[in-house]
């Protein structure tokens, strides 16, 4: 997107030709609301907003939101004052707190961002929310299963919003992908491999020594479940979506400080494998010492297999596949792509080297080395729906169920790793 | 020869077809037809892929064209209307192209040398101008089937037709977009796009090396097989028309190009070139 104000029609362009009409927004009811005409609706309309927390994940958001039209920032909080300098310098207008609680006083403040470490999610959404405010709380929802359920009790007994900063709900590819597996397009779903390789030492640069544990609080067990809630937590989704809602009912892991031996206490190397009722496996892997695959979810059928991170379909078939044959394959699964034919020769492909369908033209294939964000991860789709939802009132259906899920598994993923052990997953919901 | 009828999409039902003919993969796709409509159009273009293999190809004893080939430089031959018009169309694209379309083009001619394959109308006849001369129609009969293929699926209003890859026609647009998309693969790294064609009634014609790296399209002026690197690719209405052009783009200097594609109002030609290292160099002509 250009440094130009960005438009609401530019926000759902994308997402708008994918998922319109899309049998699968049964299991994406968040985004009925994203529409141009809702956009219509409140046009003209602002949300008002205070960041609280505005490290680079808080700036991140910041920077997506100075293009965002229907979004002013009012208020900025944080308690580390070069951050908040650095956050202030790019909203100028804004007014400035160390406390949020301060923050949530102010009455020319709709909504609140927050982006603080993960062990201050649950106190602050809570009182945001009793505060008045509607809430965007970043991923993982709660340090704690406990909180968790505390979080969304507090937002049951209130009117407010709450979204939780889970990208992926709102990234196209991802709908158009659960469409092709309701529909049988692989077949039945037999497994869901989720992985997360980096090659660096997850670390933010410090000042000073004392502010070690406050710029790094990723990295140590008081304020972060480590690999488990800052990178699983977007992944695990997956697997409720293809399995139409149904969660696993255990989960085993296993992890270690491997690598970077630094004085961290979380791990640099994890891997959880989350069981359904009917056997699937879902496995999360990630290692921080070796990117060489990057970042990879893919849903295996039998007759077929999905790259989520790609957009991209694979048949179990062996049959030679000609750009044609793709074509028609495409066509059949509602899918309008550029199909790769034209050369010089014609030549037989096999299911061997399948180059596999694009179901999503235009994807921005994110490899999962940033630490903050990534172009076209749907984060920029997030914030303006939390713009829209905050001027509204409306609170986006089943979101928070999605949040709910993605932290609980993240949670006990990462006590299954921490204790080595087998844990049963409670079903249904706290409320 | 294959035909699919695939009704997976109820609003979009779609039939395939592929027939291996005129020494390549014949492809049909045509969204939004019934199946009996469907059967019967493709079996009207594979009668008429057929016959053209027939006619046109040098490789066979039996065909016009090695008739043609075995008696014009003795004898006035009688051709029929369609063959008549054929070489006549070649004869107007030869001096379009400036020489670089040459159906007398083979290894070890030289146009220098001379030779023509003289037309008489009223009679309906060919001849060449020496001995030694021939014909060969593969770099322009897939262009003109394909000409033929298009006008009979036009009244459909939707279709893809394709002949090896290297001739492709769209017919209207795609079911689901406002064109039909078509992305010629980098040929170092086939998952990568070297380039893509939006076709809306139009075709797209690639020459270069083939896909095992061999040259052979043969330069009329040395009567050489032309080796080098990179394609063209050739984006028009009529899919003779941009057959024949990518051909003589592809063998005539960088210097000609420009004036033998201002001859041919509203076609375009990009010159592409893959590179190892995976990037593309593409300019347009």
């Amino acid at each position: 997107m250009s440094m130009d104000k960005m438009t609401r029609k530019d926000f759902f362009a994308s997402l708008g030709s994918i998922v319109a009409g899309s049998t699968a927004l049964a299991a994406f009811p968040w985004l009925t609301a994203c529409t141009p005409e809702q956009d219509r609706l409140i046009k003209g309309e602002t949300a008002r907003l205070g960041i609280i927390g505005t490290g680079s994940r808080g700036r991140f958001h910041l920077a997506n939101l100075l293009l965002d039209s229907s979004a002013k920032i009012t208020a900025l909080c944080d308690d580390f004052p070069p951050h908040l300098e650095e956050a202030a310098a790019l909203a100028p207008e804004a007014r400035c707190y160390s406390d949020y609680r301060k923050l949530l006083e102010d009455p020319e403040v709709d909504g609140v961002i927050i982006c603080t470490p993960l062990n201050l999610h649950a106190r602050m959404t809570i009182d945001a929310i009793v505060a008045g405010k509607h809430t965007f709380v970043e991923k993982a929802m709660a340090y704690t299963p406990e909180e968790l359920t505390e979080m969304c009790l507090a937002w049951r007994r209130s009117d407010r919003v709450l979204m939780v900063g889970q990208q992926r709900l709102y990234d196209p590819k991802y709908v158009k992908a659960m469409e092709l597996v309701h529909g049988g397009a692989i077949g039945e779903v037999v497994g869901i491999r989720n992985y997360w390789y980096r090659n660096n030492d997850w670390r933010r640069e410090v000042p000073a020594p004392e502010h070690e544990r406050r710029i790094n609080w990723r990295l140590y067990s008081a304020s972060s479940r480590g690999l488990m809630t800052e990178l699983a937590c977007h992944q695990l989704a997956n697997g409720g979506w293809a399995m139409g809602g149904i969660q696993p009912v255990s989960v085993c892991g296993n992890g270690s400080i491997l690598f970077w031996k630094d004085g961290r206490e979380v791990f640099d190397n994890v891997a959880a494998i989350f069981q359904y009722p009917n056997g699937v496996n879902m496995t999360f892997e990630s290692i921080i010492s070796n990117k060489h695959f990057g970042m990879g979810e893919q849903i295996l059928g039998s007759q077929g297999t999905i790259d989520l991170v790609r957009g991209v379909m694979y048949s179990e078939e062996s049959i030679p596949r000609s750009g044609l044959e793709q074509l028609l394959r495409q066509i059949e699964q509602g899918i309008l792509s550029n199909s790769a034919f034209a050369g010089t020769s014609w030549a037989t492909e096999t299911a061997s080297n399948d180059k596999g369908l694009r179901f999503v033209d235009h994807v921005v294939v994110n490899d999962g080395a940033s630490t903050v964000g990534a172009t076209g991860d749907g984060s920029v789709e997030l914030m303006h729906a939390f713009c829209q939802a905050v001027i509204t009132g409306a609170q986006p259906e089943k979101i928070v169920e999605e949040a709910y899920w993605s932290t609980l598994l993240s949670l006990l993923g990462d006590r299954a790793t921490r204790e080595k052990t087998m844990l049963e997953i409670p079903g249904g919901l706290p409320w | 020869m294959e035909f699919i009828y695939s009704t997976k999409n109820p609003e979009v039902p779609v039939a395939y077809a592929r027939l291996d003919a005129l020494h390549t993969r014949c492809e049909i796709l045509l969204p939004r037809c019934t199946e009996p409509e469907a059967r019967a159009q493709v079996e009207s273009a594979w009668e008429l892929v057929r016959a053209a293999g027939r006619r046109y190809n040098r490789f066979d004893p039996d065909s016009e064209l090695s008739r043609i080939n075995r008696d014009a430089a003795s004898n006035e031959v009688g051709i029929d209307e369609e063959m008549f018009l054929i070489l006549e169309l070649c004869s107007t694209f030869r001096t379009a192209t400036q020489g670089w379309f040459d159906i007398s083009a083979h290894p070890g001619s030289r146009s220098d040398l001379g030779g023509e394959w003289v037309l008489d109308a009223t009679r309906r006849t060919v001849r060449f101008s020496r001995p030694g001369m021939s014909l060969d129609l593969g770099g322009f009969a897939k262009g003109f089937v394909l000409e033929q293929l298009s006008r009979q699926f036009q009244p459909l209003g939707c279709a893809l037709l394709s002949l090896g890859g290297s001739s492709t026609c769209g017919i209207g647009a795609h079911p689901l977009g406002e064109s039909w998309g078509i992305t010629v693969p980098h040929r170092y790294y086939p998952d990568k796009t070297a380039r893509t064609f939006q076709l809306r009634d139009g075709s797209l014609s690639v020459s270069g090396k083939d896909a095992s790296g061999r040259g052979h399209i043969i330069d009329p002026h040395s009567g050489n097989t032309v080796e080098k690197e990179g394609l063209v690719a050739v984006q028009g209405r009529s899919p003779m028309i941009t057959e024949v052009l990518s051909t003589a783009l592809w063998v005539a200097p960088e210097t000609q190009r420009q004036s033998i594609l201002s001859s041919f109002e509203g076609y375009e030609a990009w010159d592409i070139l893959c590179l190892p290292d995976g990037r593309t160099r593409t300019l347009k002509i």
